[in-house]
């Protein structure tokens, strides 16, 4: 089990082993932004990671265009910067992500 | 053709088959094979009607896994929407029709979601989003029984998921009736995948299927499994056919029973032997290697066939205990040739393993159809499972198995063949090919004349 820390929000989750954060989140009562549901479709899960990103399993064929996109049209491709999709990425370590919009939670939930 | 396959105009069935010939031999119309008319009734009659097998239980282990299973023109997911409920819904959005998904995968968050406006559904098909709702649509427009997708019927047998269109279609037990306590024995719910595959040969669904449904073909096309044999290679095995389409190989005593020999001068248990070593690599399965050196351990002693043979079989199933590979007892019973109507063949061997093919319409075309197998095997006790099946292809027919490879090279060439000016109608053996010419009864009379 990993920890997620989001910022802002100060929000905290547990990652099983092989679980995506998007699922994690959702697991624990937390809507991440999406739209498409974790289809890696509508890049609205997207975070930058802010710390971890080193122990992170690299993108895969899915991701890994979505990312190329979204670095060239929002980071200019600067180099420092990692983009990530919550909804594809499985972490094995913990990981410090940051979103420019809160998760909120989902309905029912407290 | 302008209309919708579904809603052909087509009623009367002019290709019904005939007798025509003598004895219980029959003649089938060619026109079958490539007629678009019959096509189109086949798919009101039967695609539209008959329990067929969509997936496997395997494919959707997990709340949120999905499966598309598409035939002819309609397009089905497969969706696990709790622990111990499967559904099978319509694939496509109730706004513009866009389908939902495709291939497998799984829904994140319980939700299916249209990729074009971005409507939801829950797993049960209820829709639980519309973007923008209250100011788009007129509330009637959107209620929840308009906006819900609709559900084919499920069933879940042998590992294996069932589907029927029909909303009136009886259960799948009586679908199964006659064959159920065939397949039963085979234990296939014990088993995984361990390759499953895909081609494509340009001919018609029932071309590919019919050439599983007979041992007639054996001594000229697989003359690795007839070995030795000639043209003396006992083509005759016996059947149990259903007025529902189904069929099986048994073990008939007027027919030698499981004595059964394939030629004359020819040691049956070195045969068997021989048979499973071309198994093995011939339809990639069958049998595992420790087996064959077990084998050929009894092939070096110099006894009576009817001894080693029982022995031989109590030796595999033996060894099999010791390295917790729970298989069946090594019966005929556990091991059928079985024919499921209206596209399914279960090729059950003694030894734990299984291949079971499917044969569909490719897509609209009466000339296209996709060939499919799974590799199925008992895993030792305690085996963990594995990650969901891959399905690979379409494979080229010269990367299939050997076995498989010779079965489509007839293909193509007797599609074309089909057309020939003048060759109105097939002839077929009601010795030798009688599971064939159940098989197209049976579609005539969902057919109707």
């Amino acid at each position: 089990m990993s920890t997620v820390r989001v910022v802002p929000g100060d929000i905290e989750f547990g990652v099983h082993a092989g679980e995506t954060v998007f699922d994690a989140a959702f697991r624990v009562g937390w809507i991440w932004p999406t739209t498409c549901y974790g289809q890696a479709r509508c890049t609205r899960c997207h975070m930058k990671v802010v710390s971890g990103a080193a122990d992170l399993p690299a993108p895969g064929p899915l991701e890994l265009p979505i990312l190329q996109r979204l670095h060239r049209v929002s980071h200019r491709n600067e180099l420092d910067v990692v983009l990530r999709l919550a909804c594809q990425v499985r972490p094995t370590r913990d990981l410090t992500v940051e979103l420019k919009r809160a998760p909120v939670r989902r309905e029912g939930d407290t | 053709m302008s209309t919708r396959i579904g809603d052909s105009h087509t009623k009367s069935n002019p290709w019904a088959v005939g007798s025509g010939a003598s004895g219980e031999d029959v003649r089938i119309p060619t026109e079958r094979y490539y007629s678009r008319d019959f096509f189109a009734l086949e798919c009101n009659s039967l695609w539209n009607n008959a329990w067929q097998v969509a997936c496997r239980l395997e494919d959707i282990p997990g709340v949120g896994d999905f499966a598309e299973y598409a035939i002819v023109d309609q397009s089905i997911l497969i969706v696990r929407d709790s622990e111990t409920s499967i559904r099978a819904l319509r694939n496509r959005c109730s706004h513009r029709g866009v389908q939902l998904a495709n291939g497998s995968g799984s829904f994140h968050g319980c939700q299916m979601v249209c990729p074009f406006h971005g409507w939801r559904y829950n797993l049960d098909g209820t829709c639980s989003y519309v973007y923008q709702g209250a100011t788009a649509f007129a509330p009637e427009s959107i209620g929840p029984e308009e906006l819900r997708i609709p559900e084919c019927l499920t069933a879940t047998r042998w590992g294996l998921v069932f589907v029927n269109m029909n909303s009136q279609a009886p259960p799948l037990e009586v679908f199964l009736d006659g064959i159920a306590s065939a397949i039963d024995p085979v234990g296939l719910e014990d088993m995984r995948v361990n390759w499953w595959r895909f081609t494509e040969v340009k001919a018609n669904w029932k071309v590919a299927l019919e050439a599983f449904l007979e041992g007639y073909h054996i001594m000229q096309t697989h003359p690795e499994l007839a070995q030795a044999a000639g043209d003396d290679y006992s083509a005759h095995l016996s059947y149990e056919l259903h007025d529902n389409g189904h069929g099986w190989n048994i073990q008939d005593p007027d027919n030698g029973g499981i004595d059964w020999w394939p030629a004359r001068g020819i040691n049956y248990t070195k045969w068997i032997f021989e048979q499973d070593r071309a198994m093995r690599v011939g339809v990639d399965g069958w049998l595992d290697e420790w087996i064959l050196d077990l084998a050929e351990s009894f092939e070096a002693r110099r006894e009576p066939d009817s001894v080693m043979l029982g022995e031989y079989f109590q030796a595999v199933f033996e060894e099999a205990g010791r390295r917790g590979i729970p298989i069946r007892p090594m019966t005929p019973e556990t091991s059928p040739f079985a024919f499921v109507f209206p596209n399914i063949l279960i090729t059950a061997g003694p030894y734990g393993r299984t291949n079971i093919y499917r044969f569909r319409p490719n897509g609209l075309d009466p000339e296209s159809a996709l060939i499919e197998v799974w590799a199925v095997q008992v895993r030792p006790t305690g085996t963990p499972e594995g990650p969901r099946p891959t399905r690979e292809g379409p494979v080229p027919q010269s990367e299939l198995p050997f076995v498989l490879a010779q079965d489509a090279s007839n293909m193509e060439a007797q599609q074309r063949g089909l057309r020939t000016h003048g060759f109105d109608y097939e002839l077929l053996s009601g010795r030798y090919e009688p599971m064939i010419i159940n098989f197209n009864r049976t579609l005539d009379r969902l057919i109707g004349t």
